[in-house]
């Protein structure tokens, strides 16, 4: 055992080292390249200004005038960047209780948010209301586990969305939480709640062999994990193949660092979360390389390595 | 605004069968941030939000109440969470002009896990109970109250007032009502707010029994209780006692 983990260690810092070296040359052949900037949210519950001065442990912290201008100065530095959010974008502040979402919509829309999906909690003002307020927000949402025919999201939603940048085709899906004793029957309506597990398989097996997808995200707002059967990320990364990150929501997770989970074909999925309220944004930066038939295997390692901060 | 943390992922070796060949993801480097009080603004993003927070905080902020300490959510118990539901119980005593034997604050239900010591808005009641929920109320069975409690404990404990008991093993034990012990036989009269009583938070012991609904909403409760308090020059404090404990 020691020693296969010795040797997929080594063989995993073979490789490492060849990609840094590689990298060192990426300029010369540009088509070779490709990067890709993820910016994320979750659970941002109405949190449009920051936090009151008041003493509490997150005073001052979030607030979409702040986050607009940070994702701004990103795009300004990064050609290729999404921006998404895996759900729950309403309730928990007066806007809501005001507004119905309105100001939460628009304000995603300003910040050009690529996609998102639903959670729990945009079920809280009806459907029909959240329909309505979903046109303000000028983004795909995401949800390949709900069916909402004969509910006033039917046609509101799509199953994916595929995104070109540079060279690169981006899929990305949603999948939303079981209603069933956590949104109210009379809020749910007649939405149908499908196998996660099984819808996202579907989905991701055709985003990458039929549409040709070199990423499959998936903004699941399952939540990150359970103590006992409860489908979470964690399942959703084990049971499904061809779903390379998983931006998660619902457990209101500050993960350290984004989850390297192995899918049922032993290869790397992403896993990441950042807490609730839009206190923090997270930020991943893929880089991709072009890939050859003949190398095509069904697993790949992982390396995590820590740098210090520029 | 903060940046912390800059790890990398490489990604080796291939990893998908497919007929595709294109790109595939090698490495990833990740980063946080953490926005700030501090962080420069979008002067676009503040103009668009200033007609809805104008309007959000003219008729939020006033104070409605002063808090005499720190009031804070906690399994299985908390100041916070007994301020809730002795607020919820006696209001929907005067709504309902009847006895309830116990109140319950669900605790997923309690949006902030703090109101801090000083001035207390209305807003922040909106914060930590923004949902639209009403209070309603149920007669169950003793046997009933047992399965109710046994769920509340398999949660941690919820907030409660009227009622006291022990978590073991993930049951309620050592259960008294109006410090009496809980008779099995007996019929009692309980407060929740609507989600509950339908079954939310998976409490299937309590979807399908009749529940009196006046529509009175549970943060009007706790918005009349702190007003009520304040006016008699009493500010808003708590303390433990044991209504809900861990077996040691």
């Amino acid at each position: 055992m020691l020693n296969r983990r010795k040797f997929i260690t080594q063989s995993a810092l073979t490789a490492g080292a060849l990609l840094l070296s590689r990298q060192t040359f990426a300029g010369d052949e540009p088509e070779a390249l490709q990067k890709l900037t993820i910016l994320h949210t979750n659970d941002v519950h109405s949190r449009l200004e920051p936090f009151p001065m008041d003493g509490s442990r997150n005073q001052g912290l979030g607030g979409v005038a702040a986050r607009a201008e940070l994702i701004a100065a990103i795009r300004q530095q990064e050609e290729h960047v999404l921006l998404l959010d895996a759900g729950d974008i309403f309730q928990g502040t007066p806007f809501f209780n005001l507004y119905k979402g309105e100001p939460e919509m628009k304000a995603m829309a300003a910040m050009n948010y690529d996609a998102a999906t639903m959670g729990n909690h945009d079920f809280d003002a009806g459907l029909e209301n959240f329909a309505t307020q979903l046109q303000h927000g000028k983004f795909p949402l995401l949800l390949c586990n709900y069916d909402f025919t004969n509910t006033p999201m039917e046609m509101k939603a799509v199953p994916y969305t595929i995104f070109n940048k540079g060279k690169l085709k981006i899929g990305v899906t949603g999948v939303g939480i079981e209603m069933k004793g956590l949104v109210p029957d009379r809020l749910a309506g007649n939405t149908l709640y499908l196998d996660p597990v099984q819808k996202l398989n579907e989905t991701a097996a055709l985003l990458k062999k039929d549409k040709g997808c070199d990423m499959v995200i998936c903004l699941s707002h399952l939540g990150y994990k359970y103590d006992g059967n409860k489908v979470s990320d964690q399942t959703l990364a084990k049971e499904t193949a061809y779903v390379d990150l998983i931006i998660g929501g619902h457990t209101h997770t500050f993960l350290d660092a984004p989850v390297a989970l192995k899918n049922k074909l032993g290869a790397d999925v992403l896993v990441n979360q950042v807490g609730w309220a839009g206190i923090n944004l997270g930020r991943l930066d893929f880089e991709f390389t072009r890939s050859k038939k003949k190398n095509l295997a069904k697993s790949h390692s992982v390396i995590i390595g820590k740098k210090t901060s520029e | 605004m903060r940046r912390f943390m800059l790890f990398s992922l490489l990604f080796t070796g291939a990893f998908m069968v497919s007929c595709h060949t294109g790109y595939q993801p090698r490495q990833v480097q990740y980063d946080g941030y953490t926005i700030t009080d501090t962080a420069k603004k979008s002067e676009a993003l503040t103009a668009l939000l200033r007609p809805y927070a104008d309007s959000v905080n003219k008729s939020m902020n006033g104070v409605i109440a002063i808090a005499a300490m720190d009031l804070e959510k906690k399994q299985p118990e908390g100041t916070l969470g007994n301020v809730l539901a002795d607020a919820m119980l006696a209001m929907a005593q005067e709504k309902y002009h009847t006895h309830i034997d116990a109140a319950f604050v669900n605790y997923g239900g309690v949006r902030l896990n703090m109101i801090p010591a000083g001035n207390i808005t209305l807003g922040k009641i909106f914060e930590v109970a923004p949902f639209d929920n009403a209070i309603v109320l149920q007669q169950i069975s003793g046997k009933t109250f047992k399965l109710f409690l046994d769920h509340v404990a398999g949660r941690g404990g919820w907030p409660c007032a009227g009622v006291s008991f022990t978590i073991k093993d993930k049951k309620a034990v050592d259960i008294a009502v109006n410090g009496q012990p809980l008779d099995e036989m007996a019929v009692y009269t309980i407060a929740n707010n609507d989600y509950i009583a339908n079954g939310g938070d998976n409490c299937d012991m309590l979807r399908n029994l009749p529940a009196d609904n006046i529509n009175y909403l549970f943060r009007d409760a706790v918005i009349a209780y702190f007003a009520k308090q304040h006016r008699a020059g009493r500010k808003i404090s708590a303390t433990i006692e044991n209504r809900v404990s861990n077996a040691q």
